[in-house]
């Protein structure tokens, strides 16, 4: 390709640069936002709910998917300790200290396109429910690159 | 959609009709744009079944990450967080960390130090 625009790191001359020293170059595809956004999917305990987002693109699309401030103790064993936001995939960690059922019938977080949705799949579950349903705080990014 | 901006096709494409999909960059979407990336390790001591590491962002909201991290510690094979094999590693972010952690099954403590590999991407994008 000898057309373009490219840009250098700090302290590199942007004609000798390797690739992986350059900031920016069109030379190379990159990850291009479709759509993001805040939703949020409330989920029955011991149930499975899914949230469906149609990103109008008529193609499976990659994604970038993240859960929002989940929190762990108590009768809580759905996701690991601490608050904060997770990416998806998420399977419960708590399986590391019970071992055997982490993909059995605990709880999963799951995302995947097809040529017409985002679908965002929690499983909720726990020992001893609390507040019920459990509403849970999600940020998406659907990409313009597909994934077939 | 704006009438101004930048775009570049992919070779072999034509930039006046092909797909988005097809382009190199268009300024008509936003990219994820990196704010911090790096090597860190999570050590799980001697005896002990968790470790963490911690990395400040300075954002002052909880932006997008990506890690990879060795699942079994000086193997060499990275995996994207969250992942479980025998060891589970994750990683979860706030307005103000990115902390990443890594459990043991019960009963399978460390046998040694165990020293996981690992390297971050911190976007400016918020989550």
């Amino acid at each position: 390709m000898d057309y373009g625009k490219k840009a250098s790191q700090p302290g590199y001359d942007v004609k000798t640069a390797t690739d992986k020293n350059l900031i920016f170059s069109t030379k190379f595809n990159s990850l291009k936002i479709s759509s993001e956004g805040a939703t949020t999917l409330s989920v029955p305990h011991s149930t499975t709910a899914t949230k469906t987002i149609a990103h109008g693109l008529s193609y499976a699309p990659s994604h970038y998917v993240f859960v929002k401030e989940l929190t762990y103790g108590g009768s809580d064993y759905w996701i690991c300790d601490g608050g904060g936001a997770f990416q998806l995939p998420i399977y419960d960690p708590s399986g590391a200290t019970d071992a055997g059922t982490m993909f059995a019938d605990q709880s999963h977080f799951t995302v995947y396109t097809d040529a017409t949705n985002l679908y965002i799949e929690i499983k909720y579950q726990s020992y001893a429910p609390p507040s019920d349903p459990k509403v849970f705080d999600i940020y998406y990014y659907i990409l313009i690159e597909d994934n077939a | 959609m704006p009438d101004y901006g930048m775009k570049i096709s992919e070779d072999g494409e034509d930039v006046g009709t092909t797909a988005n999909k097809n382009l190199t960059t268009s300024t008509k979407f936003n990219q994820f744009k990196i704010h911090a990336q790096g090597t860190f390790t999570v050590t799980v001591l001697n005896g002990l079944a968790f470790g963490s590491t911690t990395i400040n962002h300075a954002l002052g909201y909880a932006p997008a990450m990506l890690v990879y991290i060795e699942e079994t510690a000086g193997n060499g094979k990275k995996y994207m967080c969250m992942y479980k094999l025998t060891n589970v590693v994750d990683a979860k972010v706030d307005t103000s960390d990115l902390v990443v952690e890594v459990y043991y099954p019960i009963g399978s403590p460390a046998s040694g130090d165990q020293v996981h590999d690992g390297y971050y991407f911190i976007f400016k994008d918020n989550i």
